[in-house]
């Protein structure tokens, strides 16, 4: 038996059959069709982000205007006064944005349901009340993107299904069988080697279409490495199916009840697993009760505080400022002291942030451990974080803007205890304390490696072992 | 004369009894088929464990909903004297119920927040919802009875009925039966029953599931007319499939050539068609970007809606006004503090801009259902779906009544505290006037009232008349397919 001769064999197979050859183009048409979708995700990421950007710089400018022409403040607001820091930084216009990754074409994941940039001042808190996801139809967010993530996890397997399902049973049925040990001597070789080689063609598509994709969304210029980790990983998937497909031919069985079990098997491992995996995650009890402590109750209570108390948790955080002309002053002027109830907002906030986060965190755990049994969200998890739009992405991003706050609550505490009168210049000082702008993409945790690996190595070995028997 | 009359019901009962006949004998077979009956049981249990997990879930979200009404009912009915401004500030928070058919389809909620704040001067969009903290294992789907019903149920009963009448036709069954005086439409009518029948029993598991769990756990009961649509839908579209998979093997060469067009159908419907129909649907009408909306907000409000009626000339207009109707030459020596009456017409003149922007996307969102809409009536899964959401109360039209009814209680309740800001006895300028917490304890508290039967129909005809369209084409083509059957 020569590879050749199998290559060629199954190349005509799809090239004659028309059910095969369309399942090939409607995988390509897919994967385009997700490309484009991706790159239309991308876009509107890209405009909400200038348009945020405009709507801030516009607000600093605007800010510059009325104290060049020696105004503190507009019209309509007399109670502002822009030479006092606590103004400045509201209307800095800084903004905190999360760039979309040259990869996220590929993989839209979470990131159509969570917000990517705000107006930063020094009270914000990222959770999602403020930095919050882009207007959309739920009715879309629940149907799910259309991203080559989605078509490589759904698609690929039933393509690979319909070129390979009647491989061994159509010659069974035949009564070529006899045939096929005579010439090909071990006949889970030849088995294996036919779904090897429809396996290549659906690679060489695979291929095709991240290469196209890396070519639209810049991916393979700009981060050659995780491009090929996102092409591997799907190519991993890939083989992990062709596992599925030759344990369950080996089985020799009539093509017609290998085509329904491929189904079962696919419906198995990319519907029923991965919502039952979804199960499995730490709920965060009472949350609605510590979004309504840490929003209201904890924003009003701290005007009834201590403010010596409230201060030292300031010097805590801010060393510096005991070295202000007001802290050295020993007197307590309710004005100034009036910012001190912005460490303790953001302590609350920061708190309600972190309980979020760590439920976030146990998920994130959870869902990786279940993964063992969820390849298919292995794949999609594995693609979500080399593009920077899975739940983890969006987390550092959030842990930047929330640092960014107490920076800014740490300038405003410094300029205005040491008396500093701010001018237009100082617009430009505050917008710039603010998180770089840059994408979340990072490398996928090795378990999302072992488990796609694992899978395609037991299925190989279980597909020889059943074989062998079968033989 | 007489003959007719005779031979008619005699004729009828024939009909009916091989009908019987064959749903018995089908049923019969499809539990001898070891299979199909493993296939069967699967998904049963996973129904079965979906309404339990859905059910708890829906329990779960409810209790921590109910602890969270008691904590923002008691901030507020604790805050004792205080400023009706400061307290709108204050503000409080509405809190979505979930509906106990929610447990069967959570819809749109993990998308949408249950959560919104309410105070003075802004309107909140709901937040902290599930997508807002989860992985991106939502994306491949939530578990519950809805995702089995919609997606495994109908490839059971595909599965179960595209070698029905194909394998009985190549073994020469059909024409015997056919020779013997059975007629091909009972026949098929009888497959159709059949397999339609192991989709109703699929629907019943989860309907006994859901309804002993209700009884031991008691909550809020589903209206019982919402309930028997819901499951009145699914009945409906699972006959249709039946009907088309009937037919699809009757029309079929052999059982392989039925498989190959039901499953290709089950898979662009089902998951392939409503992504990219929402796709299109967001392309073709598609949202502003969040800083655009906010900033047109923002300038209206500060500018006046056409640019030239800032806020500072409303406010001295409006002071012009009261001081030449009570004939005094200072705002302190108005008889009531003017500060109330300025806040709620601020108030009113940003819920005239909100109506609009609102208004504005309301009519973007509505012009994207009409499109999934149109969508729809070329493919009864994603009308299901649809259904399925708006009878469960879980769709987008469900989430917009309920932030209606929570700004129409947030602008009265603003209403009342900047009335006894105006009214309560305090002058102009006296910034410590304070309410007495009788009056704070006075205001009702947010109920969300969910909206009945009517509103979901109101809101997705257009999927009904899909699916009934559906069901007769699919039950003309079964007849169409006997008739083809009687001639050869």
């Amino acid at each position: 038996m020569k590879g050749a001769y199998v290559l060629r064999f199954e190349w005509r197979r799809v090239t004659r059959a028309p059910l095969r050859l369309s399942s090939v183009a409607v995988l390509m048409v897919a994967g385009g069709l997700s490309l484009w979708f991706g790159h239309s995700h991308v876009a509107s990421w890209r405009t909400a982000l200038e348009e945020g950007r405009a709507a801030a710089r516009a607000e600093r400018e605007q800010a510059r205007g009325w104290l060049e022409s020696g105004r503190r403040s507009p019209p309509e607001r007399p109670w502002m006064d822009l030479g006092r820091a606590r103004w400045i930084d509201v209307h800095s216009g800084a903004f905190a944005a999360s760039e979309p990754s040259p990869l996220a074409i590929f993989c839209i994941g979470i990131s159509d349901a969570r917000g990517y940039g705000m107006g930063l001042w020094r009270l914000s808190s990222p959770h999602d009340q403020e930095l919050r996801p882009e207007v959309a139809n739920p009715e879309k967010l629940v149907m799910g993107g259309f991203d080559l993530a989605f078509v490589l996890v759904t698609f690929l397997p039933l393509v690979l299904i319909l070129l390979t399902f009647d491989i061994a049973g159509w010659e069974r049925e035949q009564g070529l069988a006899g045939l096929v040990v005579l010439h090909a001597g071990a006949p889970w070789r030849w088995v294996a080697a036919r779904v090897g080689a429809q396996g290549l063609f659906a690679s060489a598509c695979v291929a095709l279409l991240w290469v196209v994709g890396g070519l639209a969304g810049g991916g393979l210029g700009a981060r050659p490495a995780m491009w090929a980790a996102g092409l591997a990983l799907s190519l991993l998937y890939l083989l992990l199916w062709c596992g599925v497909v030759a344990v369950v031919l080996a089985r020799g069985r009539q093509a017609s009840l290998n085509a329904l079990v491929l189904i079962v098997a696919w419906v198995a491992i990319t519907i029923v697993a991965p919502a039952v995996a979804g199960l499995v995650r730490a709920p965060s009890d009472r949350l609605e009760v510590e979004v309504a402590r840490a929003l209201r109750d904890d924003v009003y209570a701290p005007a009834a505080r201590d403010p010596e108390e409230d201060a030292e948790r300031a010097y805590r955080l801010f060393p510096r400022l005991r070295d202000s002309a007001y802290a050295r002053s020993g007197t307590r002027d309710p004005d100034r002291d009036r910012r001190l109830r912005d460490v303790r907002i953001h302590e609350s906030t920061s708190r309600l942030t972190g309980r979020l986060d760590a439920a976030e965190v146990e998920r994130e755990r959870a869902a990786l451990a279940t993964a063992w049994i969820n390849p298919a969200w292995a794949l999609q998890h594995g693609l979500s974080v080399l593009a920077g739009t899975e739940s983890s992405s969006h987390r550092l991003f959030r842990e930047e803007v929330r640092s960014a706050a107490l920076r800014r609550i740490g300038r405003v505490l410094e300029d205005e205890w040491g008396g500093r009168t701010m001018t237009a210049a100082d617009l430009d000082v505050y917008a710039g304390i603010a998180p770089p702008a840059r994408d979340y993409g990072g490398w996928p945790a090795p378990r999302v490696w072992v488990v796609l690996g694992s899978w395609a190595t037991l299925l190989g070995v279980a597909f020889v072992v059943l074989a062998r028997r079968e033989e | 004369m007489t003959a007719t009359p005779k031979r008619e019901p005699t004729r009828h009962l024939r009909v009916r009894a091989v009908l019987a006949r064959v749903v018995r004998h089908e049923m019969v077979a499809a539990l001898r088929d070891r299979r199909l009956a493993v296939l069967a049981a699967a998904a049963a249990i996973l129904a079965a464990a979906g309404a339990v997990t859905g059910h708890l879930e829906v329990l779960r979200l409810e209790e921590r909903r109910t602890a969270a009404v008691h904590h923002a009912r008691a901030g507020w009915d604790g805050l004792g004297p205080h400023n009706p401004h400061a307290a709108a500030h204050y503000g409080t928070w509405a809190f979505k119920p979930v509906g106990a058919l929610a447990a069967l389809d959570r819809g749109v909620e993990p998308y949408t927040g249950n959560v919104l704040r309410l105070e003075g001067h802004v309107q909140h969009e709901p937040a902290f919802a599930q997508a807002a903290v989860e992985t991106s294992l939502l994306r491949l789907g939530v578990f519950q009875p809805a995702l089995v019903l919609q997606l495994v149920t109908p490839l059971l009963l595909v599965l179960s009925a595209f070698a029905s009448v194909s394998r009985e036709r190549e073994a020469g069954l059909m024409r015997q039966l056919v020779v013997q005086g059975a007629r091909p439409a009972a026949l098929l009518w009888g497959k159709v029953l059949a397999c339609a029948g192991l989709g109703w029993a699929m629907l019943a598991a989860v309907g006994a599931t859901h309804a002993l769990l209700a009884i031991r756990h008691g909550g809020e009961a589903p209206s019982a007319a919402r309930t028997l649509s819901f499951f009145l839908a699914y009945g409906v579209f699972y006959f249709l499939v039946a009907a088309a998979s009937v037919a699809a093997s009757a029309a079929a060469r052999d059982a392989r050539g039925a498989l190959a067009p039901l499953l290709a159908a089950w898979l662009f419907g089902s998951i392939v068609f409503p992504r990219v129909a929402v796709q299109g649907a967001d392309a073709l009408h598609p949202l502003p970007a969040r800083a655009v909306l906010e900033k047109a907000m923002a300038d209206e409000r500060r500018l006046g809606v056409d640019g030239h009626d800032p806020s500072d000339e409303r406010r001295k207009r409006l002071e012009e006004e009261a001081l030449a109707r009570h004939g005094v030459a200072r705002a302190e020596d108005l008889p009531f503090n003017f500060d109330g009456i300025v806040f709620q017409a601020d108030e009113d003149y940003g819920n005239a801009v909100w109506d609009r922007h609102f208004g504005l996307r309301l009519g973007i969102l509505k012009a994207q259902s009409r499109a999934l809409q149109t969508a729809a009536l070329a493919d009864p899964f994603l009308a299901l779906r649809s259904l399925s959401m708006g009878l469960a109360g879980t769709d987008l039209h469900h989430a917009l009544d309920f932030q209606r009814q929570a700004e129409s209680y947030r602008r009265e309740l603003v209403r009342r505290l900047n009335h006894e800001h105006a009214w309560g006895g305090s002058k102009t300028g006296e910034r410590g006037f304070e309410a007495p917490a009788e009056f704070f304890r006075g205001v009702p508290h947010f109920r969300y009232r969910a909206p009945g039967l009517a509103f979901s129909a109101s809101h997705r005809h257009p999927e009904v008349l899909a699916l009934v369209a559906w069901a007769v084409a699919a039950a003309l083509a079964v007849g169409l397919v006997a008739r083809r059957l009687e001639v050869e």
